[in-house]
């Protein structure tokens, strides 16, 4: 397969992996576009993907593309290149990009509604839990895949996932103690 | 195998079951905990809503102008590695720089830290000029290089 097919082949993958762990639509082309440009100069220079392990091996790029991207927003902020951003304004970029169908009540408008709250506790969760949790809802991969891709243990993989869990719960009651769903999950969307 | 599981032992054995089956003895655990821990069912319950509030998403398409540019990079950047910087402007940058350490070693070499900036002798100054000047240039190079980019990204897009 020459490196122009699996562009073809695995763009929507990287896409949709990108929109998941980015915190809106700009960086996640940024992400993107970083990770394609790394997967060909790895390629280039015969570090490709073995067989069946494109996917997977796109994703580890794609991973470790994120982790820069936070390294380097966190020197910015270091020397005031760029602001903090409260949990409210990162929920509320999460977002955009994200297109939740049923939203008028296809199956029940609270029902849609957790979902909605699902989708911006996501953007709250921190950077090592959040990948954990889209490689496996998101991407449905198996613990041991997460684990070989972010090159951490498999019982990591677990505790991260765990924690992601709970911290989405935690939103989840939250969003049920208040049973207000339009101010709870509508509140500063733009 | 200890038969006494608490509610966290439980939640993580749940997780583990969506990945592979678990043996007999510890699914029977599980459920039996289950059916009398209400916070453990919750906590099923929360999952399955998480899971199936992400199935949910419907995913967009990348944008066309995205995938293009990004297609354009990429052949810029496999032109790019052909004409890569050659190998002798590389030995001569490392020359140099070895040669201005080595006279940066010599001008101040006889500098103390008592000594006003006025005492310093011709060579000692111009050493510490060069410093402050490749100091300040290190900490402004990433901001003007991301301005570049980020200039020739944009005219690239249009």
């Amino acid at each position: 397969m020459t490196f122009d097919e699996l562009y073809e082949m695995y763009t929507p993958h990287v896409y949709r992996f990108a929109l998941a762990l980015a915190r809106d639509p700009g960086e996640a082309e940024d992400l993107f576009q970083e990770t394609w440009l790394r997967a060909i100069r790895a390629d280039s220079s015969g570090a490709g993907p073995a067989g069946a392990e494109i996917k997977g091996w796109l994703f580890a790029i794609a991973a470790n593309a994120h982790k820069d991207l936070l390294r380097k927003r966190r020197v910015r902020r270091l020397f005031l290149l760029e602001r903090s951003r409260s949990m409210a304004e990162r929920a509320a970029d999460a977002d955009q990009g994200w297109d939740v169908p049923g939203r008028a009540g296809d199956d029940g408008t609270a029902r849609s509604d957790i979902r909605l709250c699902v989708r911006r506790a996501m953007g709250k969760l921190p950077a090592k839990e959040r990948r954990v949790f889209v490689l496996k809802d998101i991407e449905g991969l198996k613990h041991e895949e997460i684990a070989r891709i972010l090159g951490i243990p498999e019982a990591t993989v677990r505790t991260l996932l765990h924690r992601a869990i709970k911290r989405l719960r935690r939103e989840l009651a939250e969003f049920r103690t208040t049973r207000e769903p339009e101010a709870a999950c509508e509140e500063g969307r733009p | 195998m200890t038969t006494k599981l608490d509610c966290r032992d439980i939640e993580r054995l749940f997780i583990g079951a969506e990945d592979r089956d678990l043996p007999e003895d510890l699914k029977r655990l599980v459920e039996d905990h289950l059916r009398g821990c209400g916070r453990c069912r919750g906590f099923a319950a929360d999952r399955t809503a998480i899971r199936e509030g992400i199935a949910a998403v419907r995913w967009p398409a990348p944008p066309e102008a995205l995938v293009r540019r990004t297609r354009r990079m990429m052949a810029g950047g496999r032109e790019g590695r052909a004409a890569a910087v050659p190998a002798w402007v590389i030995a001569a940058l490392a020359v140099t720089a070895v040669v201005t350490g080595l006279w940066l070693a010599v001008s101040l070499a006889d500098v103390t830290p008592d000594m006003a900036l006025a005492d310093l002798p011709v060579a000692g100054l111009a050493a510490v000029i060069v410093i402050i000047q490749n100091a300040i240039t290190l900490l402004l190079a990433p901001v003007v290089l991301r301005a570049v980019r980020s200039r020739r990204s944009a005219s690239q897009s249009a």
